[in-house]
């Protein structure tokens, strides 16, 4: 049996489905729904149970696709990854504003951009625009504690 | 019905409902470009606007919101692969790859043509079908919904390309699995949130799209940066091209809808 990229993304999927079964078993139910014939608990069940069937069924059925792992850049997206997740936490402490010129600034470093110029024009301008737009225009609240700081919006 | 149906032709076509029907759908076009922004978010804002026009005028510019939101979603899918609205992620399978190409200008002037006529149609419909539809739709139960609902899942089956059934079929089980995420609708009781707090209403259909679509589309870019097929420079190079459809084309695309609906 050889390792391919269907292989492998279904034996992830195949992992999933098994902790989504296990954390399906453990859905708290209302004492008077425990055996009932459909409760909170049934759905999530059978959904894990069709996954398993199929991502094993996929596992041992896939062909070799003629891929290796060497063909792509790995480390580019596990960064870009690290840097999508880092800015999903940081956003509510220090503000939309901030966090997105950090995170676009630091995103396009890392996609092979070196100007100073390039980086600052790229992602200032942009995020002061959508920020303008959706905070003053069309009145959509952006919670933001680094402008409110600074004073700059209420 | 008649004689409803005149004045209703009466108010749509006075000179001021026409200029609302305008104004609503650029609104709503420039709304619906944004990804994560859709109709609903679009009429939502229109609201406070609409608090001083007579209600024929103000239903008028909401229709034009509405329709020109769910248009203006088919941009951003057909340019950066990010559907901004639900309805408009089917616009992306060919859409994008037509912007790949250097046709994006065709891509979104039949997405325009599909959007005005499918609309301009099913209005039509609607105002003859309106009252029998009502009925049918009164007869749903919910095993009908089920039916239905059965019926949409496995037409996967159909979607998928040779070979990819199983594929396919993992990715359903993902989806209802996501689904299950947050409040139960027939118990209330929570499933899958962990504790966290934004995760006990579900988890967004929108920002779902977007996760999947415009971010695994940044994440290609870098994954083939170094495959001569696929360079990160070419994708934003591409031109906008002609927005004028050749009478071939116009036939060819009559023909390919005319087999996705067979």
């Amino acid at each position: 049996m050889s390792i391919n990229y269907s292989r492998i993304t279904a034996f992830i999927f195949l992992l999933f489905f098994v902790l989504y079964s296990y954390f399906a078993s453990e859905i708290v139910v209302f004492d008077f729904d425990e055996d009932a014939d459909f409760n909170a608990r049934t759905f999530p069940l059978l959904i894990s149970y069709l996954g398993i069937g199929v991502s094993f069924l996929t596992f041992v059925l896939s062909k070799n696709d003629g891929q290796t792992m060497g063909q792509y850049e790995w480390l580019g997206v596990i960064v870009l990854f690290v840097l999508v997740f880092t800015y999903g936490i940081i956003i509510k402490s220090i503000g939309f504003f901030l966090s997105t010129n950090l995170f676009l600034m630091v995103a396009y470093y890392h996609l092979g951009a070196r100007s100073y110029k390039v980086l600052l024009l790229c992602s200032l301008p942009v995020v002061a625009g959508m920020q303008f737009m959706l905070h003053q225009l069309l009145g959509v609240y952006i919670r933001d504690p680094f402008l409110n700081f600074l004073g700059i919006i209420s | 019905m008649n004689d409803g149906i005149l004045i209703g032709l009466e108010t749509a076509f006075a000179g001021y409902n026409i200029f609302m029907v305008v104004v609503g759908c650029f609104a709503g076009t420039i709304i619906g470009m944004l990804p994560g922004l859709g109709p609903m978010s679009a009429i939502a804002l229109m609201i406070p606007i609409t608090y001083g026009f007579d209600p024929a005028s103000a239903m008028i510019l909401m229709a034009g919101v509405y329709y020109g939101a769910i248009f203006g979603g088919s941009t951003s899918s057909i340019l950066i692969n990010a559907p901004g609205v639900a309805g408009t992620v089917s616009t992306s399978f060919d859409g994008y790859p037509m912007a790949q190409r250097g046709e994006a200008g065709k891509a979104l002037a039949i997405a325009a043509y599909a959007s005005f006529s499918g609309g301009t149609i099913a209005a039509i419909f609607l105002l003859v079908a309106a009252p029998q539809l009502a009925k049918i739709s009164l007869s749903f139960h919910s095993a009908d919904y089920f039916a239905l609902m059965c019926v949409g899942l496995l037409s996967i089956a159909a979607f998928a390309s040779k070979g990819q059934f199983l594929k396919a079929m993992i990715m359903t089980c993902f989806g209802l699995a996501l689904a299950t995420v947050g409040q139960d609708s027939l118990s209330d009781i929570t499933r899958f949130a962990f504790g966290n707090i934004n995760l006990m209403d579900g988890i967004s259909f929108v920002l779902l799209v977007m996760a999947t679509f415009a971010m695994s589309e940044a994440f290609m870019i870098i994954f083939k940066k170094t495959d001569i097929n696929f360079k990160a420079s070419d994708v934003s190079k591409k031109k906008l091209g002609s927005i004028k459809l050749s009478k071939e084309e116009i036939k060819r695309w009559f023909q390919s809808s005319a087999e996705h609906r067979s």
